[in-house]
């Protein structure tokens, strides 16, 4: 899980340089979709059990959110994948803080 | 004036070859896994380059001979022979991270994926060895990759904690994952005392001709050069350690998460300045790699080499570098992940490193060769700790490698 959000929060952080314009569109592209394809695999690789079903539940809002903000900046409307990303962040602390919480 | 200015260049050089794919990409994991608590390895990594630079200069200067001359000639065919196999499957490995470090920079200003650019970045890197001297290649890419300074100047931007900084050059145990932390370690110095740099500092002594007025020179220029190199590469960790953390960060598996680095410091500049330094280091590696490979093997087996002379006057040393950037290119153009290939290549060269620094012992007191320049007291002494650091370093490199790569 500690991988996932690493990658998370890297789509986050590209995302948030995207918005202020100091990265180019191509590598925001490129990048962001290499972070989900990142998250994906390592979500496949966790074993399908019930104490691995909250992780899995987990990657699918991360990327959902991450496919949110990203498809709202492409299209120049940075207010709203702007509060996507405050989501995005929001979701990614509680996230840490379960993962905390369970050592 | 005119020793001033090789010095100086010389110092600059050193840049090209120290950072790389491998020092940036092993400096930005450590920074954000562990913050500042692994400068150490680059300054202990560092120490021991500077040792060996400084040896292979001072070689070449007494004996006349490169330091792959001496290898030969002193241990017999046999040992030089597995030195080169060993050697030249680290070289490969390194050649090819280095091309992908092109191909990844030019992928992140073109938006246009990195295997496309395989191709076109090894035909390059060819066409400059080919229709290049030694010279031209040298202080050329030495001089754009000042372009790596921007990360000193990030550093300063971002205004780290100076004392937690200078605690980080103190070595310490970890309070995580220590199998990790002593992999990252590894890969540091796997990636700063890479065999291709001394052998390669050797042979350009005796591509400039330097002669017995050149000591003091080399002296400064490896050390000097190295440590300037690994302010750099300290800037790079330190940049990561402040950048990555606090954003949630702390595992870096991609370029991707490497390239807007120093966006936070500088902004777009920052952006396309990392560019820059990725693909102009990692170009000046590619070179010196090559060049490094073709020099081992033509004076392994005593044909004519120099990169000054035209290829049809040694045409087997042109050969080499071409067959070599031939095989090198193709693990990225067939989309191997540059950075997993970057973090592979760093602990092969641990595990290679003895083989590289054992010869030196016995190369830098035998006054058949170095005559009255051989090694005094002070370089023994830290030749036997770097042969023994290297013997640790290749024991544990491959279980760090499975259980904490």
């Amino acid at each position: 899980m500690q991988q996932i959000l690493s990658w998370s929060a890297s789509a986050e952080m590209i995302l948030d340089a995207r918005i202020a314009k100091n990265v180019p569109e191509g590598f925001t592209d490129l990048a962001v979709e290499k972070c989900q394809t990142e998250i994906s695999d390592i979500a496949s690789q966790l074993p399908q059990t019930a104490r691995t079903a909250h992780a899995r539940a987990a990657v699918v809002m991360l990327n959902g959110l991450i496919s949110a903000a990203h498809d709202e900046i492409g299209h120049g409307r940075l207010e709203q994948g702007h509060q996507h990303i405050a989501e995005l962040h929001r979701y990614q602390a509680e996230q840490r803080s379960t993962l905390g919480a369970g050592g | 004036m005119k020793k001033l200015l090789q010095i100086s260049l010389g110092i600059v050089t050193s840049v090209g070859g120290f950072i790389e794919t491998g020092q940036i990409a092993t400096s930005a994991q450590a920074g954000a896994a562990y913050g500042f608590s692994l400068l150490w390895a680059i300054a202990i990594g560092t120490v021991c380059l500077i040792f060996l630079i400084e040896m292979s200069g001072r070689f070449a200067i007494a004996s006349h001979h490169t330091v792959a001359d001496g290898m030969r000639e002193r241990f017999g065919s046999n040992y030089f022979l597995l030195t080169l196999l060993i050697v030249s499957i680290v070289n490969l490995l390194v050649l090819a991270s280095e091309i992908g470090g092109v191909t990844l920079a030019l992928q992140f200003v073109s938006g246009v994926d990195y295997q496309w650019w395989a191709l076109p970045v090894a035909f390059i890197v060819w066409l400059l060895l080919w229709k290049g001297t030694f010279g031209m290649i040298e202080d050329g890419v030495a001089i754009l990759g000042l372009v790596a300074l921007c990360f000193v100047v990030g550093v300063f931007v971002m205004d780290p904690p100076w004392l937690e900084v200078a605690k980080g050059l103190v070595p310490t145990l970890p309070d995580k994952q220590p199998l990790h932390y002593g992999f990252i370690a590894v890969s540091i110095l796997g990636a700063v005392i890479a065999p291709f740099l001394f052998l390669f500092y050797s042979s350009g002594a005796i591509e400039e001709k330097w002669d017995k007025s050149f000591f003091g020179a080399n002296r400064v220029i490896s050390t000097l050069g190295m440590s300037f190199g690994a302010v750099i590469a300290a800037a790079i960790l330190i940049v990561a350690a402040l950048a990555y953390p606090p954003r949630g960060i702390t595992d870096i598996e991609g370029y991707d998460q490497i390239a807007p680095i120093l966006t936070p410091a500088l902004g777009k500049w920052g952006f396309y300045l990392f560019a820059a330094s990725l693909g102009i280091t990692c170009l000046g590696a590619a070179l010196e790699a090559s060049l490094g490979q073709a020099y081992l093997v033509a004076q392994g087996f005593g044909w004519n080499w120099s990169e000054d002379a035209k290829p049809r006057t040694n045409p087997a040393f042109s050969l080499v570098y071409t067959g070599f950037i031939a095989v090198a290119f193709m693990p990225i153009a067939i989309g191997v992940d540059p950075l997993q290939l970057t973090i592979f290549s760093m602990a092969i060269t641990a595990l290679a490193l003895p083989f590289g620094v054992v010869p030196f012992l016995f190369l830098m007191n035998d006054r058949n060769y170095v005559g009255d320049h051989g090694n005094g007291w002070i370089s023994n002494t830290a030749v036997l700790v770097i042969i023994g650091l290297s013997f640790i370093v290749a024991l544990i490199t491959i279980p760090l490698q499975i259980f904490g790569g």
